[in-house]
């Protein structure tokens, strides 16, 4: 048993060093861990409410098999082939980033690097399975700050396709996911469309076709169930076949929208099916909470670090709405799709700090971008809380992690690997400050 | 000689009156009668001559007044109980001016102008068009027009920034139409038009064109001999005496344009879009006439709360203040004129006067606006606008005084000619009626009229069961039918009197002749005279305007800074002193006077001692306002001038725009002040506007006083428009490479350029005489300040490479770049921008957007704040704005940066790079007392700005803010309601679209 002081910069200075070795850029992936870690003394912030101060978490496996604190009598550390003591510290459950383009993308200007959004208005059977990249130099800037786990998702058209949670940790795709095929992601049409640059008045108009779409919609999701109910089909139809998991409901359907109609609209729409729905987006959904409460729809909530939608709005609206909408008892997740999406996933613990601000409990907040994502997700079982029999993904930071002045990781795990922690930038970092003789560390 | 002038003078009389130089096919038909309208109301300006005669002959009134003799050869016309008004005059159409085509179509940008000829180089610039050879007669909109009551309209070119000259032109058919006047006036706007030119493609711009221009003309017509013929610069040196029109297109481009009035001593008759109320004080102050459109907003259809939750308050109180427009100036004493621009029928503009009538304006102010008023202006008082002997017989004929709902233009006469608009006894048929036929019980007969035809109902006397008749009426006749007690009744007959009171005829009723009579019934309202004081009880209390004129606005603008007193904060001071707990910080006429501990009032301040507000600041934190170093808020008409690799002769001083949700929205998060950057769309953009957010105020207002000049550079991927298309490979330069050479085209240029212009100054006043000098060229007039270290460059830029390239530029040119913006791999050349003397105005930690950040990272700013560069965060993002200080504390998680260095990254570095500290970014006495109260450490998360001052006044107040939203919603539930009682009365809505104004981001660009 070796007994490793609170001082966890020792790992992360071993690894950075092995890192230059080798100067790759992208973090090398961990190997396994056969051997068993006690983390003890510091704050752990389970994900599920809860807080434990002087805290004992284990894991071995892969898996948390201990969460105590430490001072309990049922705490055996001989059972443990490595001590790490971090109080003073905080451990939190990996941070989940819903609905990201994470690793369909490098350089948003950049075409070629573009992976997210295929030609077509119903592709339920195009997957980010099989797109993500784990050598994305994203992704390496994301885990370094607590985003350990996302829901890649692919965008664009009504259908825009199939989504599958990942670690951001892995040789490959295959390493990496969490959970194939979660769901599929539909845009509900839009009410209004944007003004065109080629519009004189440069105003919004109402779409005249809205019926329409949604009447589109009506005939794919009709026909798709229809498809399943037979056993034998002369002509195969990809699109269809990929929508029996659905209609088994062993994957969900992520509806994206904002506007109280179309909110209404999709509920109303789903009311003749019977399957998961997910609401993402949902600025106005506390005008239904009532309805969304009854059917059991959770919400992912747009960037919380958003304008309002209009003028007259509350200037602080996206900042309450978690409260609002956490207060009316719907499932709450925070998300950060828009502009900026793939790098600004880093900051979506800040999205938290900020739901925090305006009103949410502080575990609560936490909550919303960990367990409550998981549930969504449909992977609580395996994370977004630090629970016995769940992997261990989780990590310690220096401070509160919800906060940009304090959020400092130390180390990390993902299903119970410790994780390199560094990254592209930081190695830009490094290098530049010896160009100027200055000491990296 | 006397003998041969007055022989002149009537043989030239002669002519006018015969006009017999036209040929006529067949024997002349010569028409010398004269017509005299009698016993009728005659409108004078200020006032109606009663039971007065008008007399005209062929195009002229020949007499007007009480006591004219009617010549024998007269036709007469009693108009006993009518009015005759001057008709109407337009100042702003269009009317039979067909624009050219331009409707090619071009796959790529077009940068220079097609137009070929002696041409200025920009095609909407189009001084040089006449409006007269371009007219062709269009019967549709003359109709349209004489159904208004306009009898002559000034008619131009609509398209383009400079419009060239109108014609005054009347409205009577295509054979006897008359041109007034051939050059009536000169047009401008702020519209680019069907120019397809890549400049001007913003406000800023084309502002920078019009004075471009015009200095063009100035120095065109001192140097006329030694330069080549332009017939644009030549067309506007002979419309130097012509009355301008200014079409700005709002409230705020109206002082826009007076500024430019003001540059070049003009005057502008101002047309904006009617909402001058928003700006009243501001408006009079430019003593400039306004032409205001009556085109009002139509009511929302806002019975779905859902649909109405996009619509703004801005929108609604538009829709309610717009009527009352021309009252707020008449109240004001601005002088006003109106045109029906903007209003597709005639119902619609008489409907919207009568509005006006309504609200309270002055009758006989509002006859002089669309007559005796714009004829002034226009310079042809001697010709139109009034009825005076001598004048153009234009007038109208009207069955009551103007304005009032129920009153009609019956006819329309146009030089003498008359246009019949509502047959005067038809009109008269409206009323009930006592029916009676031989042998029948009484009936009562209603008659009502619906749009072209006549609706009718009948009832026996004393009943209120109506039952429906038809009835129809040609010339004279009069045809009614309807079934009564299940008996058919067909009645024909005849109008018997002149004022159609009583009908007789004969009905067919169960195959006999009976005889029938109908007698009108007396309104007695009608008759009623003091009916004008009873419609001013009527007027409503005026509805009010909030600064700026949507929600979040001020009821009246906050003016004088009172004395505060904060007490026990925990001060940043950002200075040696660091961080105070527990001080007291007092300030007072706009300046922070004292930070300590303990102040002691009666001792340090005895005269404030009593005055003082004093606020407990315990737990909480006090520091200097967020300076944002690159901002494109509250900016109106695009963001980018495109049109150009070098456009710094655009301002964006000149386009703030005050009424931005954003500016409110980022006083919530501290900010107290802004540079507002051009975009990156060029290598050399436009100039900056440094403001601070005096929400409330006019753009003008917030600018910083005495601030330095600023502009904007950019360097990379935008200014090579390498994400914009396949379309846009033309404009140069397209590479890096090129990108250097438009720096030093400029530059030398530039420096020719003042090197010309010095030794002009330098010249004896002797030698100036022969001389005007080098022409003054706005865009090397600006970079030639930048050689003289008169203007400062903020550079948008990315690469190492070419944050070099440019200092060398400068070096080389002997200029210094002030600021380097994005600077995202500044971290790469932190001792050469050290060097170079450079700040860094960064992101902290925005990457991968685009090919040229794929280095970035966040630890850049604590690199170039370490390697001694004065290094701040920005936002060039509205939603960041407001989080700054959160941004701020990602230097301390990125690189380590202690609390107090990060927070002077986004308050007193951006000073330092704005040439404001020593005004603003720390807490210290003599600086301006622009204040941020936090709720707890301000690069928390956690912390909310919970008080904002700027100059001592409070802008921003969390609490207010609560206060604000509740009057928000409750003006919207007052006019939601307001408008649904329209809605309830059928009156015509609009639908409800969503009213988001657009956020400008670096790379913006407009069409």
């Amino acid at each position: 048993m070796s007994v490793i002081p609170w001082s966890l910069r020792l790992i992360v200075f071993v690894l950075s060093v092995t890192l230059m070795e080798v100067n790759a850029q992208i973090p090398l992936p961990a190997k396994k861990y056969s051997k068993s870690v006690l983390l003890i003394g510091g704050t752990s912030h389970l994900g599920n409410g809860e807080i434990l101060k002087n805290s004992a978490i284990g894991i071995r496996n892969g898996k948390i098999d201990l969460v105590l604190t430490s001072i309990d009598i049922r705490l055996d550390t001989s059972k443990y082939d490595t001590i790490i003591h971090f109080e003073g510290k905080h451990l939190y459950p990996s941070f989940i980033a819903p609905n990201s383009r994470l690793g369909l993308v490098e350089i948003d200007a950049v075409r070629a690097s573009r992976d997210f959004d295929d030609v077509g208005n119903f592709n339920p059977h195009v997957r980010s399975l099989t797109a993500f990249n784990t050598e994305s130099r994203i992704t390496s800037t994301i885990r370094s700050n607590g985003v350990l786990l996302a829901q890649v998702s692919p965008k664009g058209g009504i259908i825009s396709g199939a989504s599958s949670v990942f670690e951001l940790e892995g040789w490959n795709w295959e390493d990496a996911v969490l959970k194939i095929d979660d769901g599929i992601h539909l845009n509900w049409p839009s009410r209004y469309l944007k003004s065109n640059l080629n519009d004189k008045k440069k105003a919004d108009k109402s779409d005249t076709e809205y019926l329409e779409k949604v009447e589109l919609i009506r005939d794919f999701f009709f026909k798709s169930r229809a498809y399943q109910k037979a056993s034998f089909h002369l002509e195969s139809n990809l699109r269809y076949e990929a929508m029996k998991q659905i209609f088994r409901k062993e994957a969900k359907v992520y509806v994206h929208a904002n506007r109280i109609q179309e909110i209404l609209d999709a509920i109303y729409f789903f009311d003749q099916f019977d399957l998961n729905i997910v609401l993402v987006g949902a600025n106005d959904a506390w005008l239904a909470a009532d309805l969304l409460k009854d059917r059991d729809i959770p919400i992912i909530l747009r960037r919380v670090h958003s304008l309002p939608m209009h003028e007259d709005d509350d200037i602080d609206l996206p900042f309450k709405l978690p409260k609002i909408l956490s207060e009316k008892g719907l499932l709450v997740a925070l998300e950060n799709s828009g502009s900026m999406e793939a790098m600004g996933t880093r900051n979506l613990p800040f999205y938290a700090g900020t739901a925090c601000q305006y009103g949410v409990k502080k575990e609560d907040a936490l909550s919303m971008i960990t367990l409550n994502t998981a549930k969504i997700l449909g992977v609580e079982s395996q994370v977004g809380s630090i629970e016995v029999g769940k992997d261990a993904t989780l990590f310690i930071s220096e401070g509160d992690a919800l906060d940009m002045k304090t959020n400092k990781i130390l180390v990390a795990f993902v299903a119970g690997k410790s994780i390199d922690l560094d990254n592209p930038q930081k190695a830009l970092y490094r290098k530049y400050r010896a160009k100027y003789k200055e000491d990296v560390h | 000689m006397y003998k041969f002038l007055f022989a002149l003078f009537f043989l030239l009389s002669s002519l006018v009156i015969a006009q017999d130089w036209k040929p006529q096919n067949g024997s002349f038909q010569s028409d010398d009668h004269y017509t005299a309208f009698i016993n009728a109301n005659i409108y004078k300006e200020n006032g109606f001559i009663k039971k007065g005669t008008l007399l005209i002959r062929q195009d002229n009134i020949i007499a007007v007044g009480k006591d004219v003799s009617i010549p024998e050869n007269s036709i007469v016309i009693d108009l006993d109980g009518k009015f005759i008004y001057p008709s109407f005059i337009e100042i702003y159409s269009d009317y039979g001016i067909v624009k050219e085509g331009n409707d090619k179509k071009s796959n790529s940008p077009q940068l220079e102008s097609n137009k070929k000829g002696p041409y200025y180089w920009n095609e909407s610039v189009k001084a040089e068009v006449k409006a007269l050879p371009l007219f062709k007669y269009d019967d549709k909109t003359a109709k349209k027009y004489r159904e208004m009551g306009f009898g002559v309209v000034s008619s131009h070119l609509d398209d383009g920034v400079i419009r060239g000259t109108s014609a005054l032109i009347d409205l009577n058919e295509e054979d006897k139409l008359e041109v007034i006047k051939e050059n009536a006036a000169f047009y401008y706007s702020f519209q680019k038009g069907s120019s397809k030119q890549t400049y001007p493609s913003s406000l800023m711009g084309m502002i920078a064109l019009t004075r471009q221009f015009n200095y063009d003309a100035l120095w065109y017509e001192k140097n006329k001999e030694y330069v080549d013929f332009n017939a644009s610069l030549e067309a506007m040196i002979e419309s130097q005496a012509l009355p301008k029109v200014f079409n700005a297109g709002n409230t705020a481009s109206e002082l826009r344009a007076k500024k430019i009035a003001e540059e070049f001593k003009q005057e502008f008759l101002l047309l904006g879009n009617g909402t001058e109320y928003e700006r009243l004080k501001e408006i009079k102050a430019t003593n400039s006439t306004i032409i205001s459109p009556i085109n009002f907003p139509l009511p929302y259809d806002v019975k779905d709360p859902y649909e109405s939750m996009q619509l703004s308050l801005s929108k609604m109180k538009e829709w309610e203040l717009a009527p009352y427009n021309l009252l707020f100036l008449q109240k004001e004493g601005i002088p006003f004129i109106v045109t029906s621009e903007g209003i597709k029928n005639s119902t619609a503009f008489l409907e919207n006067l009568s509005k006006v009538s309504e609200v309270g304006v002055n009758h006989n102010q509002l006859v002089a606006s669309l007559t005796s008023e714009v004829a002034r202006k226009l310079g042809v008082f001697d010709k139109v606008g009034s009825l005076d002997k001598g004048k153009r017989a234009n007038f109208l004929v009207t069955n009551d005084t103007l304005f009032k709902t129920k009153t009609k233009i019956l006819s329309n006469w146009v030089s003498g000619d008359k246009f019949l608009l509502s047959d005067e006894i038809e009109n008269s048929v409206v009323g009930t009626y006592h029916l009676k036929i031989e042998k029948e019980e009484e009936l009562r007969l209603l008659v009502e009229s619906k749009e072209d035809n006549y609706s009718a109902k009948i009832a026996l006397k004393g009943e209120k069961d109506f039952s429906p008749a038809q009835i129809e009426k040609e010339l004279q006749r009069i045809k009614l039918s309807f079934t009564h007690n299940s008996v058919d009744y067909r009645l024909s007959g005849t109008i018997s009197d002149s004022s159609s009171r009583i009908w007789s005829g004969k009905a067919l009723l169960n195959g006999q002749w009976l005889s029938w009579a109908a007698l009108k019934q007396v309104n007695r309202e009608s008759l009623d005279s003091s009916n004008e004081s009873k419609i001013v009880e009527k007027i409503k209390p005026m509805p009010q305007t909030w600064y700026p004129n949507m929600a979040y606005g001020w009821d009246s603008l906050p003016n004088e800074a009172s004395p505060i007193l904060f007490r026990n904060a925990t001060v940043w001071t950002n200075e040696e002193e660091g961080i105070l707990k527990n001080h007291d910080v007092f300030i007072e006429g706009g300046k922070i006077r004292m930070v300590g501990y303990k102040i002691n009032m009666a001792i340090m301040f005895p005269e404030f001692e009593k005055k003082a507000i004093e606020i407990d600041l315990k737990g909480k934190h006090l520091t200097s306002g967020i300076i944002d170093e690159h901002s494109h808020i509250a900016i109106e008409g695009g963001v980018n001038e495109s049109g150009q690799s070098i456009t710094s002769e655009v301002r964006i001083g000149d386009v703030v725009r005050a009424d931005d949700i954003n500016i409110y929205r980022q006083l919530s998060g501290g900010v107290t002040a802004a540079q507002l950057l051009h975009g990156s769309a060029n290598p050399i953009g436009g100039q900056s506007a440094l403001i601070k957010l005096r929400w409330g105020k006019i753009g003008e207002e917030m600018k910083i006083q005495g601030a330095d000049g600023f502009i904007k550079f950019a360097l990379g991927e935008n200014v090579k428009q390498s994400n914009w298309g396949d379309r846009n490979t033309v404009r140069f330069p397209q590479t890096r490479m090129g990108v250097e050479q438009v720096f030093y085209d400029g530059f030398t240029r530039a420096k020719e350029y003042a090197d010309a212009q010095k030794i002009h100054q330098s010249k004896k006043k002797r030698d100036l005489r022969d001389s005007s000098g080098p022409r003054v060229d706005l865009e090397l007039e600006a970079l030639a300040e930048i050689l003289d270290s008169q203007r400062f460059i903020t550079c948008h830029s990315y690469i190492q490479s070419e944050i070099n390239m440019l200092m060398h530029v400068a070096d080389s040119m002997n200029f210094q770049i002030n600021t380097f913006t994005h600077i995202l791999e500044g971290y790469k050349v932190a001792d050469k921008l050290k060097a170079h003397g450079a700040s860094a105005s960064t992101f902290s930690d925005w990457w991968a957007y685009k090919f040229e950040v794929n280095d970035a990272i966040p630890y850049n700013g604590v690199i170039l704040h370490e390697q001694g560069v004065n290094t701040g965060f920005n936002s060039d993002d509205a939603e960041m704005g407001r989080r700054l200080n959160q941004e701020a504390a990602k230097a301390i998680k990125y690189g380590g940066l202690s609390e107090e260095d990060a927070w002077k990254f986004v308050t007193l570095n951006p000073a330092k790079m704005l040439h404001l500290d020593d005004r603003m970014g720390s807490v210290k006495e003599g600086k301006d007392a622009d204040i941020v109260i936090w709720s707890d450490n301000p690069l928390s998360v956690y912390s909310k700005a919970e008080q904002t001052y700027i100059d001592g006044i409070k802008y921003f107040d969390i609490k207010r803010n609560d206060e604000l939203k509740e009057k928000n919603t409750t003006e919207r539930e007052r006019l939601i309601s307001a408008m649904l009682n329209s809605n309830k009365k059928k009156e015509k809505t609009q639908k409800i679209v969503p009213n988001n104004k657009k956020l400008y981001e670096c790379d913006t660009l407009e069409p």
